[in-house]
């Protein structure tokens, strides 16, 4: 019975506190992601749906990046993640 | 031992019961955390006429169909949904002039969506030579136009032929213009984008929010395609022929 109640409340935790705000979508300013995807296109990474590989590459060429693509390049990896607004 | 196991189930259980809803029909203000309800001396539910201005929130019914029985005349090859398609926007920290400018960008919305030549673009909008959508939850370019002007958004699912959002104003220094959630009504701008926007913009920033409120989303990368997702690819058509408004 201990134990029963023991699962129970910790279940009943995960739920009363598990974060209830759902799937987050968040993207950037028009002008911004149209100028940045170019440059970030331009850096021949493959294909953007092979996420983790192009996202890698992208990192590691970020300094060919105009200064204010660099910022959004780092904003648009956490808004991918859902992470960030 | 048992009793204060019993105690916490109880204690944790109630905690699981009581938790508020985010998609509940009675507006909320959620600034930093902490969610409030409005005022309701005098303030009406949004959807149902103007509400009060209690100096950061206010309610604005901008549907033109809400119960109306005056027939629309329509002289034109659009659906008379097109002509008659509204919006029910509740703001929140919205300061006069914000406001202003987001009921302008709700008038271009309804004179972009009422247009003939919106009609078209949608029905022939076209990827990889296809005429169709990406992400289009398997949904034809006739079927997403009647979608718009049903105006039934997941949350809020009856067919009201109206937009039924709230919008909340808010200022981060990312490059993010705005965010929603799945489970929330609620769009939120960034002040930082939205007050050197022009209506137009903000017209179209509104549409591509409200078409994920129906139920369309896009790719969460760099993809070409994401640029011929319902969001974007529609999103783009209100704010460039809104130019012309």
């Amino acid at each position: 019975m201990k134990k029963i109640i023991l699962i129970m409340t910790l279940m009943l935790s995960l739920g009363a506190f598990a974060d209830e705000e759902g799937v987050l979508e968040a993207h950037g300013n028009p002008e911004d992601e149209q100028k940045c995807f170019k440059e970030i296109r331009a850096l021949a990474c493959g294909r953007p749906e092979n996420h983790a590989t192009f996202i890698s590459c992208v990192d590691a060429n970020i300094k060919k990046l105009t200064p204010a693509c660099q910022v959004f390049h780092k904003d648009e990896v956490e808004r991918m993640k859902g992470h960030s607004h | 031992m048992p009793k204060q196991l019993t105690l916490l189930f109880l204690l944790v259980f109630s905690i699981a019961c009581n938790k508020s809803d985010s998609g509940t029909d009675v507006p909320t203000d959620v600034s930093d955390g902490v969610e409030t309800t409005p005022i309701t001396g005098g303030e009406e539910v949004p959807g149902t006429g103007t509400g009060t201005d209690t100096g950061t929130d206010t309610g604005a019914d901008t549907g033109s169909n809400n119960g109306s029985e005056t027939p629309v005349e329509n002289n034109t090859s659009v659906p008379t949904a097109a002509l008659t398609f509204g919006a029910n926007v509740y703001f929140v920290n919205f300061n006069a002039a914000q406001e202003d400018k987001y009921n302008k960008a709700i008038e271009i919305v309804k004179k972009v969506v009422a247009s003939e030549a919106f009609r078209t673009k949608v029905l022939n909008h076209t990827y990889e030579g296809k005429k169709t959508f990406v992400d289009n939850n398997g949904k034809t370019n006739a079927q997403i136009y009647q979608m718009i002007l049903d105006g039934a958004e997941k949350l809020q699912p009856a067919k009201n032929n109206a937009m039924d959002v709230e919008v909340e104003l808010y200022y981060a220094a990312t490059t993010t213009v705005g965010y929603t959630y799945a489970s929330s009504k609620r769009i939120w701008v960034n002040t930082k984008y939205f007050n050197t926007y022009t209506p137009a913009s903000v017209a179209g920033n509104l549409f591509h929010e409200w078409l994920h409120k129906v139920g369309f989303g896009h790719a969460a990368s760099y993809s070409v395609s994401r640029d011929y997702s319902v969001p974007y690819a529609i999103g783009r058509m209100i704010s460039t022929m809104g130019k012309n408004y």
